[in-house]
């Protein structure tokens, strides 16, 4: 038996309000909010997010690959699966590998994972799939898109969702779209596209999919899918005479939709919900579709005590003051800013384990725990003698300071000094959290966060956030 | 090991006035500080041997302060070995600690050191704030500011205590004081507690009135071995003690044995001056001193590293007006960082300017009385890197 073995979402902790758009283009709001990424946040650090959590407890070095899937890469040029493999301590032997196109990629990587795995080269793979689009301010997509990432854990052990069918459809048409270097995305005219891309599309699928695998839509449990615009989605359901049941909505009302990660996150939150025995039809579109279906073992149950739940994302959210605020977050304010933070290549290859990987040493000799690295204990003074200790995400708040200095897109920056679990210590920048909310005590988790683009590339690090 | 104990004497000292000095470059201040300096020890600038030169950001003021080259070119000195000292916070000390080893070795008979820092020459944020940005290691510790350091001490002290602002207050109201009486401070205004709990915050707990000014400055001391003093000033004043202790860089905010409510570099320094000084009460012996007061907080974690009390009762001596101009123990009696602004480099050396003039009674309206024997002390960096000198009058 193949299927999903594990599954996690991650939804950034903000959230705008529609209306506030709406507000500001004089427009019709339908209401709702979407959420945002923090200013330190892309695709690939809420990809972390989903994979740190959909990996769990399990042992990193015994995934045998990890796919990342999404349409906004922070680097175009660079394997991202890499870097999300070493930060979740992979075997470097394992399979990595990057999808992109069309916010149909996660699905097209969760196809070559089930592949993959049936073909005997691997018995796990995660496939990490997160999104942060932009909507041209002021266009129909703004207030449609949201930011979130999801994981899934495909294998052959442990199934929780066996894979019953699968099927695919390529469609040549431009619905969506975005140029190389483009910040944007693009839609063509709505009735068209919905017309002759979406509708057309799924549609077909569903008729030759359930002809071929002698299936009928009243089969199924639950029937998810994505979709690129709710009013596009509306005319499915009319077209299709969907069971009013079937339609999971809160995501796109209090969240939006999360491109790539929006149609994992739809079967996640299906999934969440299901019982053993029930059979779910999945549905991802994107320049085409692919289409599964699930059938839900009882595994489920344990997974499900395992995970906090999308309900968790949809309860701690924060809402941005204002558009303002959220347009600093995006970066379309324009700035006058002249930073250029030193960074090298060379010490980040060496460090990468430490920054990363979340790795401290040990001493053999007095068992000092040592963050960063070093090589003589300042404890008992020995020499290289140490050995590897992976530090613990979770921890508490020693001691802080809002500092108004040190500039940041959303000040005050909080620094805090946090005890960890398990032992060792770190400084670091607090990340989601209201300057009145920090105190000593309080509880934290280390979030991977992305710094600054000095050397000319990407620099990420551990922030912490107040654990909820 | 031998002690430094009289051996060294101070016999001139000179200090242009801190603050933003615009109309004045880095080459004229150590002109003004040092010719000061010189009338002072009544000397030809021929006579000197050697010099050091403390200045600790050499990046934020076009390179100088990179060699001992910043100091030869305005003063036309020529033909005698110049040494830069840099050691952030400690840089001016740390100089005046290494021209005494060198008097006492017997190497040279005059030695000039000069610290000088010119700091406004840009808007803080291209200085301080821009170095914090885009300087140090790439990742670890990105967001350190030097407020935003010792903000992290006063949060854990005021939790371990049990005690607020209001302490912090009380330190910045008496350095404003004193300051007030001071020619060369930059800042003269006497201030209320309300004014600092007013301010806006910086690094919350430390708000504005907190925190010591960015201004430019230079002070410059000339020494000599303690045979030679007299010829030169009657009036000279005898190094009891000089030390250096250095703990580590921007990781003690990793280490776990640190408790953020004092600085081992500190303990450390004093513990090795009083030991050369022969001091075993230091509250009781010392009869004025300048203590680090970067932020207000500091000076108060600084009274209990220098054992001028016990720890935790360090916001006690400030409460009971113990460390007042007045007190059993006037500190920064010159208004110290509070007032004169903290040009990092010049800084050690404007304090050795301060209590020279105290034990010689010279320092006019703020004149502490009796005062025998003083102590400076500095700090620098992540509270990683601390210098104590003890001084005590000559005669």
């Amino acid at each position: 038996m193949i299927g999903i073995t594990s599954y996690s979402t991650y939804i950034p902790r903000y959230r705008l309000e529609r209306e506030k758009i709406a507000r500001v283009w004089n427009q019709d709001s339908f209401g709702g909010e979407r959420s945002v990424a923090n200013y330190d946040e892309d695709s690939f650090t809420m990809a972390a997010e989903s994979a740190l959590d959909c990996l769990g407890d399990n042992n990193p070095k015994e995934i045998g690959g990890l796919f990342f899937a999404s349409t906004t890469s922070p680097y175009s040029e660079k394997l991202v699966s890499s870097m999300l493999s070493t930060v979740i301590g992979m075997d470097t032997k394992a399979l990595t590998g990057d999808v992109s196109g069309a916010t149909r990629c996660g699905s097209i990587a969760l196809k070559a994972a089930f592949d993959s795995i049936r073909c005997g080269t691997t018995n796990n793979i995660i496939v990490a799939v997160s999104d942060c689009r932009m909507g041209e301010p002021g266009s129909d997509l703004e207030p449609i898109f949201g930011d979130g990432a999801t994981a899934i854990q495909v294998g052959n052990s442990g199934v929780v969702a066996s894979l019953e069918g699968e099927y695919v459809l390529s469609n040549e048409i431009n619905d969506y779209w975005r140029l190389l270097n483009g910040k944007f995305v693009r839609a063509g005219d709505n009735r068209f596209i919905w017309s002759y891309g979406y509708l057309k599309t799924l549609k077909e699928v569903l008729t030759d999919f359930l002809k071929q695998c002698h299936f009928q839509i009243k089969d199924f449990t639950n029937i998810v899918t994505s979709y690129p615009d709710h009013r596009a989605y509306s005319r499915l359901v009319k077209e299709i005479g969907l069971n009013k049941n079937l339609i999971q909505d809160d995501l796109f009302k209090y969240v939006g939709n999360t491109g790539s990660a929006f149609g994992p996150m739809l079967l996640i939150s299906v999934l969440e919900k299901s019982t053993v025995g029930d059979l779910v039809l999945y549905l991802d579109y994107g320049s085409g579709c692919s289409a599964f279906i699930f059938k839900i073992q009882k595994e489920i149950e344990i997974l499900k005590k395992k995970k906090k739940g999308i309900s968790t994302f949809l309860e701690n959210k924060k809402e941005l003051p204002s558009y303002e605020r959220f347009l600093e977050f995006k970066r379309l304010i324009d700035k006058d800013n002249s930073v250029s933070p030193f960074s090298t290549s060379a010490l980040l290859w060496k460090e990468s384990k430490q920054n990363f990987g979340l790795y401290g040493v040990q001493c053999n000799k007095c068992s000092y725990i040592n963050f960063p690295i070093r090589r003589i204990c300042p404890n008992c003074g020995s020499k290289d003698d140490f050995r590897d200790f992976r530090l613990s995400r979770h921890g508490e708040v020693f001691t802080f300071t809002k500092d108004r200095v040190f500039p940041s897109p959303d000040p005050p920056l909080i620094m805090a000094v946090i005890d960890l679990k398990g032992g060792g210590r770190i400084y670091t920048q607090m990340a989601d959290c209201d300057e009145n909310e920090v105190h000593i005590g309080a509880k934290t988790e280390l979030t991977l966060r992305k710094y600054h683009q000095g050397g000319g590339y990407n620099n990420y690090f551990w922030k912490a956030r107040l654990f909820r | 090991m031998e002690s430094i104990k009289d051996k060294v004497a101070i016999i001139g000292v000179g200090c242009t006035r801190f603050g933003e000095n615009f109309e004045m470059t880095y080459g004229d201040m150590i002109v003004d500080a040092v010719f000061e300096a010189y009338e002072d020890a009544c000397i030809d600038p021929k006579q000197i041997e050697a010099a050091y030169l403390s200045t600790a950001f050499p990046e934020l003021q076009a390179a100088q302060g990179r060699s001992g080259m910043s100091l030869s070119e305005p003063l036309s000195l020529s033909h005698i070995p110049i040494t830069r000292i840099g050691n952030y916070c400690a840089s001016g000390s740390d100089a005046i600690r290494n021209a005494s080893m060198a008097i006492a070795s017997g190497l040279y008979d005059i030695i000039l050191v000069v610290g000088v820092e010119k700091l406004r020459d840009l808007s803080p944020r291209e200085s301080l704030v821009s170095q914090a940005i885009n300087t140090g290691h790439p990742l670890i510790t990105k967001g350190l500011t030097a407020p935003g350091i010792f903000a992290l001490f006063a949060n854990r002290y005021f939790y371990k205590y049990k005690v607020d602002r209001t302490c912090l207050a009380k330190v910045a109201v008496k350095n404003h004081f004193n300051g007030s009486l001071n020619p060369k401070s930059f800042l003269r205004n006497k201030i209320k507690e309300e004014d600092v709990l007013n301010a806006p915050f910086v690094a919350d707990p430390l708000g504005l009135m907190d925190c010591t000014p960015i201004t430019d400055g230079a002070a410059a001391v000339i020494l000599t071995k303690r045979e030679l003093a007299r010829n030169f000033n009657k009036n000279f004043v005898l190094i009891k003690g000089t030390s250096l202790c250095v703990t580590g860089g921007n990781t003690l905010l990793f280490q776990k044995n640190n408790d953020f409510t004092g600085f081992q570099s500190t303990i450390e320094a004093a513990r090795t001056a009083y030991e050369q000084a022969g001091i075993r009460n230091p509250k009781e012996e010392i009869d004025v001193a300048e203590v680090h007061d970067c932020f207000t907080i500091t000076e108060i974690l600084n009274y209990e590293d220098l054992l001028f009390c016990a720890k935790g009762d360090g916001w006690r001596m400030v409460h009971e007006g113990v460390t007042g101009l007045n007190g059993e123990l006037p500190i920064n009696p010159s208004g110290g960082l509070k007032t004169n602004g903290h040009p990092v480099g010049a800084t050690g050396v404007r304090q050795i300017y301060e209590i020279v003039k105290q034990l010689q009674e010279k320092a006019g309206a703020r004149q502490v009385k009796n005062a025998r024997i003083g102590l400076t002390h500095t700090l620098g960096g992540p509270g990683g890197v601390a210098a104590v000198t003890i001084l005590g009058i000559g005669k």
